[in-house]
């Protein structure tokens, strides 16, 4: 086959723009895997230009009202809406401040363009081994909705990626809301990505949440992304820390636990698999550190 | 004399800024013509086929499809861009994954994309050669069509470019000491914002091509040969492009694509490249370059061979060691220069920005600095204080005529200024030794003092200036305006040569059917140097036409008359004076218009004008993940004489951040299939505001003899200095000197591997 | 292939359009209304040349499908200066010399003056950090970032 670079989009058969939630799964029922939704845009349009994806219904969400909102009800937990996008979860001085991790990862993904349309859904639905903003998430221990005509469910966010940019979200399910359990007192938690340059997909991104009581770890979470198929819970790193007295020994070794359970592919072109691991070891290291002093009540971001 | 000057030297506004900061500044891609077709190019998924046949009837029959373009009804005319290959428009062969299959022009560019869909072709597929080694083994395949080559090396002009000066073996006799070195580069692209674009429109038999080209005339040229017609029937114009860097050097192919299908529909046709498009388009070869060097134990050069290789896709423009200045910078008297060029199965090569100078430069300067460590020099910079080439020192390179001495050069100063300003004297603490080290963070400094052209010794060129009824003057020029301000700078000269005020002077720039032949074009740092001299001419000429013209109204001979900001006045009683505009009101019988007219050539003999500098740098090498930090950069310029100061700042930071993101950060890489992997701005990362630093500029005045008030160009010079300062910056750091570039993290940790 | 009709307010100006629904804002602006200020310099959203401003917000022109700009207000770099009079941030781009080949201006200024509407005192570290998405490969972004900060001091003293 010939090459085409293509300077358009590939015609469509229809745009729609629901106004509700209950239009839009409707919509996907009906064309099935002929349609796709489209938020932000900015994953779906790179696609389609390149014809990787063809879509011929486009079902524009971002008309949805209701979507876009970040909660924290007395309930127990944080619930930030799939429409909210990267630049508002930036700039939300709640998530600043106690959900660290997720905000620095809004802040050092993307740029303030792409940002100020990228929606939180779109980032998790891409299901990349990257996603930046799936990766802190994942470390809360998150839950998403989904949506479809007759029901919702909740699954944990950890399981909603089952291969490189595969979910198990079905055809005619939305993902709606993201759900983030409370935090134990004195948690901290911190984000880090590694890129060629300041606007990069990562080379390796690590996020940490950390509760810390009376020097003893009593809850460890570690997420490393693009070491693996899917994001990838650290176990055996974060084995090395629970419950134990922290110690700048252990962080070492929690690192380099998560280094070996890393198994990059090869044939990335911003990193050799070798090159992934050691900074999957740096980057946690340094994200473990940064956690515990956030949780130990130092370096807050204000 | 110096500050006499009233328009040259000044920071005016560019011409042309108020425009692009309202978006009114017309691109190629921005223009359209009534009736207009859209193109799209079908392209090779083979690095190396023969195309057995092309199917294109669906293609044809589909509505809105106007016409198609294949090697078969394409002229078999072969043609050369400069000093390039010759090549075919379309050719029964691909050459590269991507190579340029087929042309369509279609009503929408829609249209034009399903047509190509509906293509079908059958290729032969042939086995391909990715390395040199490869393409010049015995029975490898041929590349360039037998009729240009019977092997995979660069056949033209340009080939081998190889020169000796004394005697080489006689000069390793007598060097006291020798070291050798071979460096590597790979395969980079000069990524201007800009996508190149071409809009061609036929009109009885008259050819109008809007095109981003640097190099219209030689354009103009190959497309009236090709096309079987004479020069005046071919228009090239070249409006306001974004950015060049030598990407836009090589675009006769297209303009003939272009033109063909417009020919065939009878419409205008537009073609615009996407990014992809654009970045396979042309690239700059990867390449090796060999030197070993002779020295006597106080450091004297008595032997200096160079022998540089460059591979990549056909067909290659411009020589290899044509742009290697290695003897303008140190005097050598026993020399042998050797340039290869072999073709391999990759996207086409050609010029950029410093072409490979830059990696002359770089092997110089990493040299220079390993002698000058072992030969206890205090400092790396006092070797080339010593020994750099001076005013009047023996200089020419391979292309250069025998004898011929340098100009002017300003790089004592350039060294002296950057050593202060990086605050060398607080911070060097020695050979081996970092400027600091903090965990696994260590800093280095170091410096490289380096050279480059400004104009090829056979460019030509000319410009026009005619002055007006009412006293303002329309400027001509072949000049192109890329983005370096080209057109201010000239006409800053023009109107400091005429009198006339900038303001007065509108500049008509890149017209071949208005401008004067300039074959060469906005190449090799020439237009300050070179069309400097033929502006100045012109507004010189206008002038003493003017001030023959005043004389008899003045009542005083031409000798006795001045022209500032268009006041023409007796110099000995300004108070006698009469405006321009008043002269040029006045109607007499026989007066007759004022055209200023300029010529020049480069300056080549007996003196050459060389452009010199000197590069400081502070680096952080993070030695746990090899990431490097740039933390001070300082580049000082003998720019000859600033035209434009604030245009000079701008043009060194540009390309020094150019060259930092080359040197630590960009490459292009293939699959094993000859795929071009990071085809696009995700994969191949540019320096972003986050990345880039400030970047001190530094500007030197020499002010050169043989120029116009004393100007040299100089816009590739900041980036060939780049490699080297960084690499010797990073010796000191870590201890080790990189001969590869890129110098990724990856390579730095490797290295701090094989160290240990 | 689907045509919609689309109403857009493009710098203060209402348009109707029958428009083919695969049409991104970017050709449109372009094509449709001949706005050429907007530039393609990608179509992937990486280079920022096509920056535009949507409810004062900058997004990318081409990775924003025209249909969805409905009813939004959209802002180019046509429609930042009213007739002769060039706003703060144009006039510092041409005197600091920020200005090269042109390509990446008309975006970079609409991102520049989407940050100088949010945040009145950003620092040099906060402007590169802002300006991140738009690429320039003529000037090294210094004489930019200069003339954003020049801009900033010129639109406090209500310039």
């Amino acid at each position: 086959m010939s090459n085409i670079y293509y300077s358009t989009l590939p015609p469509i058969k229809d745009y729609f723009r629901p106004k509700f939630v209950k239009s839009a799964t409707s919509l996907l029922t009906r064309y099935g895997k002929e349609a796709s939704v489209i938020a932000g845009g900015t994953d779906l349009l790179v696609s389609m230009r390149s014809r990787k994806k063809r879509p011929a219904y486009l079902i524009d969400i971002t008309g949805i009202k209701n979507l876009k909102y970040i909660k924290n009800s007395n309930k127990d937990n944080l619930k930030i809406g799939a429409l909210t996008t990267i630049r508002e979860i930036e700039m939300s001085e709640l998530i600043r401040k106690k959900y660290t991790a997720l905000y620095e990862a809004a802040h050092s993904m993307g740029t303030i363009q792409i940002n100020n349309v990228a929606t939180v859904g779109g980032n998790i639905c891409r299901g990349s081994p990257s996603a930046d903003m799936a990766c802190p998430l994942c470390a809360f221990k998150s839950k998403v909705k989904l949506v479809d005509t007759k029901k919702s469910r909740v699954v944990p966010l950890e399981s909603f990626s089952n291969g490189s940019d595969k979910t198990i979200l079905a055809g005619d399910e939305i993902l709606t809301e993201i759900q983030i359990p409370n935090l134990l007192p004195n948690t901290g938690s911190a984000f880090l990505r590694a890129t060629r340059t300041a606007v990069d997909l990562a080379k390796v991104n690590v996020a940490v949440v950390i509760s810390i009581e009376n020097g003893i770890c009593t809850y460890i979470s570690i997420v490393l992304g693009s070491v693996a198929p899917t994001l990838m819970r650290a176990y055996a790193a974060e084995e090395v820390l629970r419950g134990k007295k922290i110690t700048k020994n252990l962080i070492e070794k929690s690192a380099k636990a998560a280094s070996d359970a890393a198994h990059p592919r090869i044939g990335s072109l911003r990193a050799s698999p070798e090159y992934k691991k050691l900074l999957a070891n740096v980057l946690t290291r340094e994200a473990v550190s940064l956690a515990i002093q956030r949780a130990q009540g130092k370096g807050v971001k204000e | 004399m110096v500050n006499e000057l009233k328009v040259v030297g000044k920071n005016v506004a560019r011409i042309g800024a108020v425009e692009k900061v309202r978006g009114e500044a017309k691109f190629v891609g921005d223009m359209s013509l009534p009736g207009m077709l859209h193109a799209k190019i079908l392209r090779s998924p083979y690095a190396h086929a023969r195309i057995v046949n092309i199917d294109a009837s669906k293609a044809e029959k589909l509505p809105g499809v106007r016409a198609v373009l294949t090697y078969k009804n394409v002229p078999r005319i072969l043609f050369m861009e400069e000093s390039a290959e010759e090549s075919y428009v379309l050719d029964d062969k691909v050459r590269f994954l991507g190579d340029e299959v087929l042309a369509i022009a279609a009503d929408t560019i829609e249209t034009a994309e399903r047509g190509l869909e509906l293509i079908n072709v059958h290729y032969e597929e042939l086995p391909a050669v990715f390395t040199p080694e490869e393409a010049l083994k015995p029975g490898a395949p041929l590349i360039p069509p037998p009729e240009v080559s019977k092997d995979n090396m660069l056949v033209g002009p340009a080939r081998t470019r190889s020169r000796d000066w004394g005697n080489i073996e006689e000069g390793f006799k007598e060097a006291e000491h020798v070291i050798e070195k071979t460096f590597t580069a790979h395969c980079v692209q000069h990524m201007p914002l800009e996508p190149k674009a071409f809009l061609t429109n036929w009109e009885r038999s008259k050819l109008t091509v809007w095109a981003t080209t640097q190099r219209l005339f030689s354009a103009r040229h190959c497309v009236a040969k090709v096309l079987q017609m004479p020069e005046t029937a071919v228009r090239i114009i070249s409006p306001y492009l974004g950015g060049g860097f030598g990407s836009k050097s090589e675009s006769t192919r297209y303009i003939l694509i272009t033109a063909l299908l417009s020919k065939i529909s009878g419409k205008p046709v537009k073609l615009q490249f996407t990014k992809e498009e654009d970045m396979l388009a042309r690239t700059r070869p990867a390449n090796v370059i060999s030197l070993k060097v002779g020295y006597k134990k106080d450091g004297a050069f008595t032997a200096i061979h160079c022998k540089h290789t460059v591979h990549g896709g056909y067909s290659w423009c411009h020589s290899t060691t044509g742009t290697v200045n290695i003897r303008a910078l140190y005097k050598c008297k026993n020399c042998r220069f050797e340039g290869y060029t072999i073709y391999t199965n990759h996207p086409s090569i050609g010029q950029m920005r410093g072409v490979l100078d830059t990696f002359a430069a770089w092997g110089m300067t990493s040299l220079v600095d390993q002698i000058a460590e072992s030969l206890n020099f205090k400092n790396p910079m006092d070797y080339a204080k010593k020994f750099h080439v001076r005013a009047g020192d023996e200089c020419g390179t391979v292309i250069d005529a025998d004898g011929v001495t340098c100009s002017s050069c300003g790089l004592d100063e350039c060294i002296d200024r950057a050593t202060k300003a990086i605050g060398w004297a607080e911070k060097w603490r020695g050979w081996k030794t970092p400027v600091k080290i903090q965990g696994n963070k260590r800093i280095g400094m170091g410096m490289a003092a380096f050279t480059h052209d400004t104009g090829m010794p056979w460019m030509v060129t000319g410009a026009i200036l005619k002055v007006n009824m009412d006293g303002t003057a329309n400027f001509i020029t072949p000049v192109t305006e890329l983005g370096n301000a080209t057109i201010t700078t000239q006409a800053q000269v023009v109107s400091e040569a005429s009198g006339i005020p900038l303001k007065d002077i509108y500049v008509t720039f890149a017209d071949t059917e208005v401008a004067p032949v300039d074959p060469d074009g906005q190449v090799d740092s020439s237009t300050a140097h070179v069309r400097s001299i033929s502006s100045k001419m012109a507004g010189e000429d206008a002038k003493r036409q003017l001030l023959e013209r005043a004389s008899p109204q003045l009542s005083a001979p031409p000798e006795a008359i001045d022209i500032v900001d268009g006041l023409i006045f007796i110099k000995s009683d300004p108070s006698k004076s009469i405006t321009v505009k008043h002269l040029m009101e006045q109607t007499e019988f026989g007066v007759v218009p004022v055209v200023g007219r300029g010529v020049s050539a480069c300056p080549h003999f007996p003196q050459k004008a060389f452009s010199y500098g000197a590069h400081f740098a502070i680096v952080e090498v993070d030695t746990e993940t090899g990431v490097i930090k740039i933390l001070k950069y300082v580049a000082a310029h003998d720019v000859g004489r600033a035209l434009n100061p604030l245009v000079c700042e701008a043009q060194i930071q540009g390309g020094v951040t150019m060259g930092i993101s080359v040197t630590l950060n960009e490459e292009l890489l293939f699959d094993a299939k000859g795929k071009t992997l990071n085809l696009n701005y995700t994969d191949y990362k540019l320096f972003t505001t986050v990345d880039a630093i400030n970047v001190i500029p530094i500007i030197v005045e020499s002010n050169d003899p043989i120029s116009a008030y004393g100007a040299k160009g100089f816009g590739e010079a900041p980036l060939v200095g780049v490699p080297g300062c960084l690499s010797n910056a990073i010796y000191n750091a870590i201890g080790i000197r990189f001969s590869e570039l890129p110098i990724t993290p990856e390579r730095v940790l490797k290295a701090l591997k094989g160290k240990k | 292939m689907s045509e919609k009709e689309i109403n857009l307010k493009v710098n203060g100006k209402q348009y109707s359009l029958q428009i083919s629904s695969h049409k991104t804002l970017l050709e449109i602006l372009r094509d449709n209304l001949g706005l050429y200020g907007v530039k393609n310099g990608c179509s992937i959203g990486e280079c920022g040349a096509c920056t535009i401003l949507i409810d004062n917000k900058p997004v990318l022109s081409c990775l924003t499908m025209a249909l969805s700009a409905e009813g939004k207000e959209i802002t180019t770099i046509e429609g930042l200066s009213n007739s002769d009079k060039l706003h703060p941030l144009q006039e510092a781009f041409i005197k600091y010399g920020a200005v090269e080949c042109g390509f990446c201006t008309p975006g970079i200024i609409l991102t520049a003056k989407a940050l100088l509407d949010e945040n009145q005192n950003p620092t040099e570290e906060e402007i590169r950090l802002y300006l991140k998405g738009n690429l320039c490969r003529c000037t090294g972004y210094s004489k930019i970032v200069e003339a954003v900060v020049s801009a900033l001091k010129s639109l406090r003293k209500g310039g």
